[in-house]
């Protein structure tokens, strides 16, 4: 019943695609038998124009290229003490617990692996609570956090904590004096999350940090969409637990890593997964290897090549940005201008729905919101807490730049989507009002 | 370039650049081909002035093994590669045409599975 839509693509029709004149070209030969069919629902031919950095990064090819010997030739388990395979996977995985120390200034001895971002938060605030539970039960975090942070402290609630959920201001940032404020003699720990993943913003870690040590209270931070791609420093920022992921920094998914302060103050945590007591005890199974070393790559260039990466999506950013404000009216950036990531761009295309929109982009892979998210209609709760009207909300879209991204690709998303904003502002009627120099704000909806 | 000092010489540096690109150009993928393309041609106007022998040939070295590296990935790379992107310059302007038209990808309804 299944229809195939899907001709696997041979030879013959790879010819096809390529234009006349570079037909002769010997740039590509794919070479056969062809590998294992991965598109599964696909019509087009080709793929499209990939945007969803925020969502995940491919993975480098300097990444792969570590990778694969510890899956085609050092398969050992890293905890083997009997043997050269053991010994070499450790000695692998210890080169790569360097790598990712040194990213973000620490000893190797304060890198946990994890399975991600979600685990390390996961681990970083139940482990922090559950462990110091005795003398506090206070914690704080903002609205605008990743689910998993968010949800993690819901689950701390129904243990008996007290969570605040700090606002934001109208640009994202949290309000430094708030969060004073609300820190007492039972807070135990703030989280706040380094770039946030929907706009982009930069909240300021070292403030935070400053005001968290002053008061004897732990800082953990989100750094899943920062780390690798600004500068961040543990000590410069007191910074007593940080997250990472290995996917958001073209390293490989399933992979990421929590950094535990050892030193002024020593933080003790609860480990969530219990077991053979790998990783200090800390977070218990096999370690990956192959994954670690992964993460470890993607971590060593991202340091090598911090600076390169930072100065080329900083101008595609600003390029990207200028560039809608100058095809169209009514474009809102979201978020601080200033305090930010460059690489997330999260643009509100006003009176245009946003989901039509995608739908209309299908030559561009992008989401209208973080990826877990985007599968319900419901507005952004990021936006949201912005203070960004439900209607705005709606017409937003997330644009990702990183390394990969080419100059062309940013000119064909300026002026595909401005064409089909136009397009689908013709067919508004509120578009039409506010052409015709109607105040909507000032009409009286005969419903609601 | 100015001359270099030490046991590299300028044809050996030359040839190791049109290497890289030539390896570079071979990445089925849009993205690493572009990639390899722009970081190397950087590096190595980076590196022109380098007077300092030391230099040359460390950075040399370095040269070396990305050229095997990129030799590996992108083999590696055509070996698995199904689709090319869209902004791939070797796609005709009629299968760009075409995709543009095509919708409903995102959505199947004759998939009952998820
Ligand atoms: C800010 C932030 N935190 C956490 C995560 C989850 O990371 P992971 O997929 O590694 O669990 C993400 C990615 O979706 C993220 O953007």
């Amino acid at each position: 019943m299944m229809k195939r839509l899907i001709t696997p693509l041979t030879r013959v029709t790879l010819r096809s695609l390529y234009s006349t004149a570079q037909v002769q070209s010997k740039v590509v030969q794919f070479t056969e038998p062809r590998a294992p069919e991965v598109y599964k629902n696909s019509e087009s031919s080709t793929k499209a124009i990939y945007f969803d950095l925020g969502a995940t990064t491919p993975v480098d090819p300097r990444v792969l290229d570590r990778m694969l010997p510890l899956y085609t030739d050092m398969y050992g388990n890293p905890h083997s003490r009997t043997h050269e395979y053991g010994w070499n996977s450790e000695a692998q995985v210890e080169e790569a617990r360097r790598h990712v120390a040194d990213l973000i200034g620490c000893t190797s001895k304060e890198i946990v692996f994890t399975s991600g971002a979600t685990e390390s938060n996961n681990t970083a605030i139940k482990g922090v609570a559950r462990f110091y539970k005795k003398k506090k039960n206070h914690i704080i975090t903002t609205q605008t956090e990743h689910k998993c942070v968010l949800d993690s402290c819901r689950h701390l609630e129904d243990e008996g904590f007290t969570i605040t959920y700090l606002p934001v201001k109208q640009n994202g940032l949290i309000d430094l004096d708030l969060l004073e404020q609300e820190i007492t003699d039972k807070t135990l720990l703030v989280s706040v999350m380094a770039v946030n993943n929907e706009i982009g913003v930069l909240q300021p870690l070292k403030d935070i940090g400053q005001l968290c040590r002053k008061r004897g209270v732990l800082f953990h931070t989100d750094a899943a969409q920062a780390v690798g791609k600004i500068p961040v420093n543990v000590d410069d920022m007191c910074i007593d637990l940080l997250s990472i992921s290995g996917h958001k920094l073209y390293g490989p998914k399933g992979i990421g890593a929590l950094y535990v302060r050892k030193n002024k103050p020593r933080v003790r945590l609860a480990p969530i997964i219990n077991g053979g007591g790998q990783e200090g005890g800390r977070r218990s199974g096999t370690v990956p290897s192959p994954l670690v070393v992964g993460l470890g790559e993607a971590c060593r260039v991202a340091k090598q090549d911090l600076e390169r990466d930072a100065k080329y999506v900083k101008e595609l950013s600003k390029y990207m940005i200028e560039g809608f404000r100058s095809r169209l009216d009514h474009v809102i950036l979201n978020g601080d201008e200033e305090q930010r990531y460059p690489g997330i761009v999260n643009i509100s295309f006003a009176y245009v729905e946003g989901e039509s929109l995608l739908m209309a982009l299908n030559t561009v892979a992008l989401s209208s919101g973080s990826a877990c998210t985007s599968a319900s209609l419901e507005p952004s709760y990021v936006l949201r807490a912005l203070g960004v009207s439900e209607d705005l909300a709606h017409t937003s879209l997330r644009f990702g730049i990183g390394r990969f991204t080419t100059k062309k690709e940013v000119d064909y998303v300026l002026d595909k989507c401005s064409f089909e904003v136009e397009r689908l502002r013709e067919m508004s009627p509120l578009y039409e009002m506010v052409k015709e120099g109607i105040d909507l704000s000032e009409v009286k909806w005969e419903h609601h | 370039m100015s001359r270099v000092q030490g046991a590299i010489d300028k044809s050996q540096v030359l040839m190791l650049y049109r290497n890289l690109l030539k390896a570079g150009n071979k990445f089925a993928d849009y993205n690493f081909r572009e990639y390899a393309v722009r970081i190397t041609k950087e590096d190595f106007r980076n590196n022109q002035n380098d007077t300092d022998g030391k230099a040359v040939e460390k950075n040399y070295q370095y040269g070396l093994d990305q050229l095997q590296l990129m030799r590996r990935q992108s083999t590696i790379n055509q070996m698995y590669a199904q689709k090319m992107s869209f902004m791939d310059p070797r796609v005709s302007d009629d299968i760009r045409k075409k995709d543009e038209m095509s919708v409903g990808s995102r959505t199947n309804e004759e998939d009952d599975e998820h």
